[in-house]
């Protein structure tokens, strides 16, 4: 009981009277204190794990430091900023003469706001919304081609020895399907990517990488299991519906399942039905990444497939998670300095509205303090 | 540490440095920050401010890059540093604040005396060694054996193809790969024992 609550305590998802009772604990005795700072040591080194992600953005964070964090109120000195502006500008010419090969510095910037594809060979190409971009393989053949906002791989055909991948990588407030050459349809939620191989082997499980969450609606084949990879759970399905949901920042790891089965296992096991969870239609199996637990549960299928319909449904959800999806969803950013407000539970169905509307009807039932600037929104 | 596992090589990586090698840098910088950032995260109250308290770790060393020569371990000498400007930053917080907020001054003194605990620092220091280690290893198989015959052995990309049998742009597009995945110097600062 009291260790849950110290995991909740860690985590940052302990209520306030919860929060409370496992501070008094922990200054009760020297011994409490001793295990709890074991308990918080081995918690931080688990986080050390979880920080897959973009650096190049964090290192051109360093290289320029223009606009520091308001909160931060040491500022760098300016001749630090130059060195390392300097810096930034002799890492690019480094690799040009280094390595010769491939100079994503100097490549033309592409926009956060872009949908891209990142071919096998690095190149990344913006997928305009209503384009039709087509994707070639290194021989010239054409291998896929956008249909609206749909891209379409060519079917199995010919001889494949080698995988070749794709990415395709959706903004925030953007969605995008995805046609694979075994006929398998995924949709990509906002502030996803998928890597995918551009023809799957013959007589091999097809195997594509998740990053973020998507629905998948996975053509059968009885042979070839088809798996999706996230950072720590495998999903394995040979002809099914289900919705995968494997945002680095979330807490969890949410498969819900509509039709057919799928199974669900940690990453670092090999596939066997024995450690495997076993998911039936209607049911969600909840990965908490934090202690490795595996929920299996009656789902609320509709709140987990509503974005495929540009819906947002929350019931009972607490507002430091409603956060993250309202970001992804209207790619705003939300600066929360109410701490309170995170534990609060609520239930909404939002359709088409604006952020604008959304606030106002979170003032209705929760007085907010809040301002929005553009597209970042403070609640105080 | 464990035989056939790569080690972080000390001495090469803060010679480089102190040359001003602007790639061993980068190489550190891509090794060490993000784990850095979840290790400051813990130490502090305000996780927002991890990123830039990291940052400014970094800037450091550049900034100070020709006194490193008593450094002797790299990793011991990062975590530390993240670890000092955190508790600077804890420190300075409970100047400013003035504690209205019961709760919020015994997370703080928490915090604060957990910083300073020295078998969970040494817990910490030794797990972030390791994951890094770790990460180093992480490329795929077939990717780090290409990448290693090309940039550890010296061979020609020609060569390569024509040893493992496959076309001479299957091995170049696993080395962009490598190279993209990685950026990583693995020669200078890794001694990968076979």
């Amino acid at each position: 009981m009291l260790d849950q609550k110290i995991s909740k305590y860690l985590r940052g998802t302990a209520t306030s009277k919860e929060e409370k009772e496992v501070q008094d604990w922990i200054v009760s005795s020297d011994q409490n204190t001793k295990r709890y700072f074991e308990a918080k040591a081995e918690y931080m080194a688990s986080t050390m794990d979880d920080v897959d992600g973009d650096l190049d953005a964090s290192y051109h964070g360093i290289v320029k430091t223009q606009n520091p964090s308001p909160k931060n109120k040491r500022r760098i000195p300016v001749a630090i900023l130059k060195s390392a502006a300097v810096l930034s500008l002799l890492v690019g010419v480094t690799y040009i003469f280094k390595d010769n090969i491939i100079d994503s510095t100097s490549a033309p910037i592409i926009s956060e706001d872009a949908i891209t594809l990142q071919l096998d060979d690095g190149t990344v190409e913006v997928i305009s919304e209503n384009g039709k971009a087509k994707v070639v393989d290194s021989e010239g053949n054409l291998v896929g081609a956008q249909q609206g906002s749909q891209l379409v791989y060519k079917n199995n055909s010919g001889f494949t020895e080698e995988l070749v991948y794709n990415t395709l990588t959706v903004p925030y407030g953007k969605r995008f399907d995805l046609l694979l050459s075994d006929g398998t349809q995924v949709t990509l939620n906002s502030g996803t990517s998928l890597k995918y191989p551009v023809h799957f082997l013959k007589a091999m499980n097809r195997q594509v990488f998740l990053d973020g969450e998507a629905f998948f609606n996975v053509t059968k084949d009885s042979v070839n299991a088809f798996i999706v990879n996230t950072n720590q759970l495998n999903v394995r399905v040979l002809g099914t519906k289900f919705n995968l949901s494997s945002y680095p920042e979330d807490q969890f790891v949410n498969t819900t399942l509509l039709e057919g089965s799928v199974s669900v296992y940690n990453k670092k096991d090999t596939f066997d039905s024995a450690n495997a969870s076993l998911l039936e239609p209607g049911f969600k199996a909840e990965w908490n990444k934090y202690n490795n637990q595996i929920l299996v549960e009656e789902a609320d299928v509709a709140m987990h497939t509503d974005w495929l319909n540009g819906k947002i449904i929350l019931r009972h959800v607490p507002f430091k998670n409603i956060v993250k999806k309202l970001e992804r969803h209207y790619n705003v950013e939300i600066v929360n300095n109410n701490l309170e407000l995170n534990e609060e539970l609520f239930t909404a169905s939002f359709d088409v509205e604006t952020i604008d509307q959304v606030f106002k009807t979170f003032n209705i039932t929760y007085e907010m303090d809040y301002k929005i600037n553009n597209r970042q929104i403070i609640i105080n | 540490m464990k035989k056939g596992q790569p080690n972080i090589n000390n001495e090469l990586f803060l010679s480089l440095l102190e040359k001003g090698e602007k790639y061993a840098f980068e190489t550190l910088f891509r090794l060490y920050y993000k784990k850095l950032v979840q290790i400051a995260k813990g130490y502090l109250l305000y996780q927002q401010e991890a990123e830039s308290i990291v940052q400014n770790v970094f800037l450091k060393i550049w900034e100070n890059k020709e006194s490193l020569g008593e450094v002797t371990n790299i990793n011991g000498y990062l975590y530390t540093m993240t670890k000092n400007l955190c508790l600077d930053q804890l420190k300075h917080e409970r100047v400013k604040r003035n504690y209205i907020d019961n709760s919020y001054r015994i997370k703080s003194e928490i915090q604060y005396n957990f910083i300073q605990d020295e078998t969970a620092s040494l817990l910490l220091e030794n797990e972030l060694e390791s994951k890094i280690v770790q990460s180093i290893d992480l490329l795929p198989k077939k990717c780090k054996n290409i990448f290693k015959k090309s940039r550890l052995e010296g061979l020609r990309h020609s060569e390569i193809a024509e040893q493992m049998g496959i076309s001479h742009k299957t091995v170049d597009s696993h080395i962009a790969s490598a190279l993209r995945h990685m950026r990583l110097h693995l020669r200078e600062f890794i001694s990968v024992s076979q």
